[in-house]
């Protein structure tokens, strides 16, 4: 079992030389190393049996005009320990070039292809230099992130196809789908490569709905800029905004009331209940069971509908704010809420007897999709999707955040990782949702649910936070600029992890079973594309 | 097997059971009740978002359910842009969306209206001036009703497509 | 002679009327069952109005069997309709087909709708006509040979010969297990042919799941309303099949105003509530995966071969 400290003294042994400073960033070791030895480092951390580093978050930061050079910072969540491990690397003056760590560490695949799309920084070694987030119609040398980039500017209009991969044959053919689908559903690409009904191949190209968000970030002051969090994936509002508000108040020393803390894990649960009700119904849906997804579509309603009445939004916005909550809920209205979960989950778990008896959606269910631990692993998949397939992580457990140090939550873990065990995971999480809501009632203090925000942190001071929202892990890098102004947000929702998860779980399924291998996973597009 | 039926045979419909919503703030304008009244009693719509951060879409997907039931108002979600009569448009039109936009606008058959659902699809919301949005949507396609709201509420959705077909009810 | 045509046009009414309302009335059983109003009873009739005043669009990259499609299958459906007895034993076009008309008849359609959908060229078109293929080709030998189990019993395979001879209760010698094998895979090549959910969901809005939906994503305007349409004349052919062929009682057989108004009356009661039934079969299952389709087939298949076989062993 090697704690943070131990992986410290297990580096500086084994690369002393490299390592040119350590540090701390509010409880996380930061090692700071040459551009070259970093891939060698990200290396052992990932495939030490006592280490086994998963990536959880890659970003560049350009921190001109105050300095000239680009940062890169690797965040590595240590299996065993569970503790934070960063990396960070610089990149002087006119210097581009990095070098990959995706030929060792799969994870890193759609990081550093986006920090090349937005940095213009080459990942040297990358095995696919595709662009992800521009799409071929943007000029050459367009990379919005850059400092000298006006977020208004008004793009020009290139010529370009991407390049997908291609599977030539006989009898092979090649299903496009998207990016403007036949449901209500959001927008993006899937390209298949198909012999007959099998699928021999599944390319995700998205990215359709980037809006511009992390730039948009750095035109906002660190106490405004909540609004814009709360929309960064509309149903994940709790999840977006708190993570947000978490990274601002370590940056600014702001300690939030204990009350608040229970109303945010109260208000992160409700969000977590009403998304999970309206999935299970739609993996149902998908199936053409259609009673299932009516009945859960009501108890979603009943939900949604009790989000209104105590906040006047259904989807809970301008509820977070950065110091508490600005919504103090009552005793009498957390009553209610109680009053109303059980209602909901006595209804719901009359369903959930009547989906596991039914052998006709049972068969849909079981063996599709299936994403085994080692691909799971090799992806970093987190959330649902990875607790459905063996990843034992979850935010609320691992590195408490709100009231969940008081609240311990069961996690649902499966192995087997087809749609059944995801559906599965998502059925308990609605269970202990409600459980814990109940707990919540009985152990909220009374006091204010709201701090006063205050302190000016110093520019180029930055803070991480990490949330799970009800897909997965939110990770937030927020590092503050001149004046409380934004520097740099690098917002990562847990469905930009997942999605390239996605090619792997359709191999050796039908096409056909496709959209419902999809809504197991359900992952956000917004959320993906920024 | 049986189980599920004893269980929506003991639920009974639920439907309507929501607050009613306010009047409509941007009421349909006489042009767009003229261009409807082909679709008084049977419209197929297609939603296409350009962009959306998926509330607007999540409060459409809410008036298939059982409570608001937008089909009893003939209304139903086309599978195909060829079978659609109304365009719902979400979103601010990103810079990778707009291509898409017009193809779809293109492929669907007149007479066909555009309805811009949501803050962002009228005025691009907070998103307006990014290097990213192209938008709002009436700067592509020609809009003819516009539904306020981040995200408007089902009811409110509801209110306004009743507004338009001048209050025909089944 | 002018009676005779009376009756085919009075038939032909009365199969493009109600067919909407069957389709109407699936759903609104359908909706009701997931706890809501549903669109009343008559909307199809609504849809296909509105549909016949749009302008269709018709891709550049087709040829004249996109065009020429919708009407072939809707005639073709609608003969097939005319030869089945609707509210009358013995139909004016009796002469014209039996059975084995009915069928290919009923394929005819299909196998233009599945040309139609490779017509455009689109990836959903395609995969949707191949897998109509394989129900198509797995549903013909079950429908011919459950309802050669009846031809065996009443001895003719002209469908008005078996009805009236049913109705009549004339020339039932044997128990009834050929009738109900026969009757138990005639439904469900119904479900399958009409693309009703364990094997299709007409209702889905996933283009990779779609097997008829699929070929007909590319219609608009009047070709979409004449396939819908058409679709919905099959299913009322369908259903009309199974409850004159099997339980008959009630229709026409003779030619008075009288039988005729108690024919029509029973024929309504009785399809309303076939459709009644599939509206809650719909309600009750999953779709089946696709290649367990083949499956569910061929236990069709294999349960009216039984019938035939019942009819020959019980018989002595």
């Amino acid at each position: 079992m090697a704690d943070a400290q131990t992986a410290i003294s297990q580096l500086n042994e084994a690369f002393g030389n490299a390592i040119v400073g350590v540090s701390d960033l509010h409880g996380t070791p930061v090692l700071r190393l040459g551009v070259k030895d970093l891939p060698v480092v990200a290396h052992y951390i990932h495939t030490h049996p006592g280490l086994r580093g998963a990536l959880s978050l890659l970003w560049a930061v350009d921190h001109r005009p105050r300095e000239a050079r680009y940062e890169l910072c690797y965040l590595f969540t240590l299996s065993e320990c569970r503790d934070w491990l960063l990396l960070c690397t610089d990149l002087q003056g006119d210097d581009r070039l990095f070098h990959s760590i995706t030929p060792h560490i799969h994870a890193a695949k759609w990081y550093e292809r986006e920090i090349r799309d937005m940095f213009g920084l080459i990942p040297q070694g990358h095995p696919d230099l595709r662009r992800l987030v521009r799409h071929e119609h943007w000029p050459k040398g367009t990379h919005p992130l850059k400092k000298d980039f006006r977020w208004d500017t008004v793009l020009e209009q290139a010529q370009g196809e991407y390049a997908f991969r291609r599977i030539e044959g006989e009898g092979v053919f090649e299903v496009p789908v998207g990016p403007i689908h036949a449901g209500i559903i959001e927008s993006g690409h899937f390209r298949f490569s198909v012999a007959g009904e099998p699928i021999m191949q599944l390319e995700v190209h998205h990215f359709w709905k980037h809006r511009g968000v992390e730039k948009l970030f750095e035109q906002l002051r660190l106490t405004d800029a909540v609004p814009l969090a709360e929309r960064v994936s509309g149903d994940t509002t709790i999840g977006h905004s708190l993570a947000y508000c978490q990274a601002v108040e370590t940056l600014l020393g702001i300690h939030v009331p204990p009350r608040a803390h229970y109303l945010r894990s109260l208000f992160l649960e409700l969000e977590r209940l009403h998304n999970h009700l309206g999935d299970v119904g739609a993996i149902c849906n998908d199936t053409a069971y259609v009673l299932a997804h009516a009945h859960c579509g009501r108890m979603k309603e009943r939900i949604l509908q009790l989000n209104d009445q105590l906040a006047g939004s259904r989807f809970l916005r301008g509820v977070i704010c950065v110091g508490g909550v600005s919504l103090n809920l009552t005793d009498h209205q957390v009553a209610q809420v109680t009053a109303e979960l059980n209602a909901i989950e006595t209804d719901f778990s009359e369903l959930e007897r009547i989906l596991f008896a039914n052998a006709s959606l049972t068969d849909r269910l079981e063996t599709t999709g299936v994403l085994n631990e080692r691909a799971a692993w090799d992806h970093a998949a987190i959330g649902v999707v990875g607790r459905a397939s063996g990843m034992d992580r979850d935010i609320r457990r691992d590195r408490p955040f709100a009231a969940y140090e008081e609240l311990q939550p069961k996690i649902a873990l499966y192995r087997y990782g087809d749609v059944r065990a995801r559906m599965r995971v998502r059925m308990d999480e609605i269970h202990e949702s409600a459980r814990l809501i109940r707990d919540i009632r009985a152990r909220m203090p009374q006091g204010p649910a709201l701090a006063e925000p205050s302190g000016a942190p110093k520019p180029g001071e930055w803070a991480l936070s990490a949330v799970e929202g009800w897909r997965g892990e939110i990770l937030y890098m927020v590092m503050a600029g001149e004046q409380g102004q934004i520097h740099r947000c690098k917002v990562r929702d847990p469905s930009f992890v997942n999605w390239p998860a996605i090619q792997w779980a359709v191999l050796g399924n039908i096409i056909p079973d496709f959209p419902l291998i999809n809504k197991s996973f359900n992952l956000s597009y917004a959320g993906n594309d920024l | 097997m049986f189980r599920i039926l004893k269980k929506s045979l003991k639920t009974g419909v639920v439907t309507g059971q929501h607050p009613k919503a306010d009047a409509p703030r941007e009421p349909a304008s006489p042009e767009a009740v003229q261009k409807t009244k082909p679709f008084t009693r049977s419209l197929a719509i297609r939603e296409v978002d350009t962009g959306s951060c998926n509330a607007c879409e999540m409060e459409m997907n809410a008036l298939a359910n059982p409570v608001y039931d937008v089909e009893r108002f003939g209304v139903h979600i086309a599978a195909s842009p060829r079978h659609a009569d109304a365009l719902v448009v979400t979103g601010p039109v990103t810079v990778n969306m707009t291509r898409a936009l017009k193809d779809v606008y293109e492929q669907t058959p007149d007479p066909k209206i555009v309805i811009a659902l949501g803050d962002c699809a009228i005025n691009c919301g907070m998103f307006k001036g990014s290097y990213a949005v192209t938008g709002p949507v009436e700067r592509h396609v020609p809009v003819d009703v516009r539904i306020p709201g981040c995200p408007p509420r089902p009811a409110e959705i509801l209110k306004a497509l009743a507004e338009l077909r001048e209050g025909k009810k089944p | 002679m002018s009676q005779a045509v009376l009756l085919v046009v009075a038939q032909t009414m009365v199969l493009l009327a109600l067919s909407p309302f069957i389709v109407g009335l699936i759903r609104k059983v359908k909706a009701r069952l997931q706890c809501r109003r549903g669109a009343s009873v008559f909307q199809p009739y609504a849809d296909l109005a509105k549909l016949f005043k749009k302008q269709p669009v018709v891709s550049t990259t087709t040829s004249w069997i996109f065009t020429a499609t919708p009407y072939i299958l809707f005639a073709s459906t609608l003969a097939a309709g005319l030869l089945v007895p609707v509210f009358v034993s013995q139909t004016p076009l009796n002469f014209a087909g039996n059975i084995i008309a009915l069928v290919y008849l009923l394929a005819l359609g299909t196998f233009f709708l599945m040309l139609a959908g490779l017509d455009a060229g689109s990836a959903f078109g395609g995969m949707g006509s191949s897998r109509e293929a394989i129900v198509a080709s797995l549903t013909e030998p079950a429908a011919i040979l459950s309802i050669f189990a009846i031809a065996l019993t009443t001895g003719s395979t002209n469908l008005s010969t078996i009805v009236h001879k049913t109705a009549l209760l004339q020339g039932i010698d044997t128990a009834p297990s050929p009738h109900l094998m026969a009757l138990a895979a005639l439904f469900i090549v119904t479900i399958a042919e009409t693309g009703r959910v364990p094997v299709d969901n007409p209702a889905t809005h996933l283009e990779l799941t779609m097997i008829h939906e699929a070929m007909i994503l590319e219609y608009s305007g009047r070709y979409l309303a004449l396939v819908e349409w058409a679709s919905g004349i099959r299913l009322l052919v369908f259903l009309t099949l199974i409850v004159n062929v099997f339980a008959p009682w009630g229709i026409a057989t003779t030619l008075t105003p009288v039988a005729f108004g108690v024919g029509l009356g029973v024929y309504i009661l009785k399809v309303a509530g076939m459709a009644v039934l599939i509206g809650v079969i719909e309600s009750m299952f999953a779709k089946l995966r696709l290649f367990r389709v083949t499956d569910l087939l061929g236990v069709a298949f294999i349960l009216a071969l039984l019938g035939v076989l019942f009819f020959y062993i019980l018989r002595g």
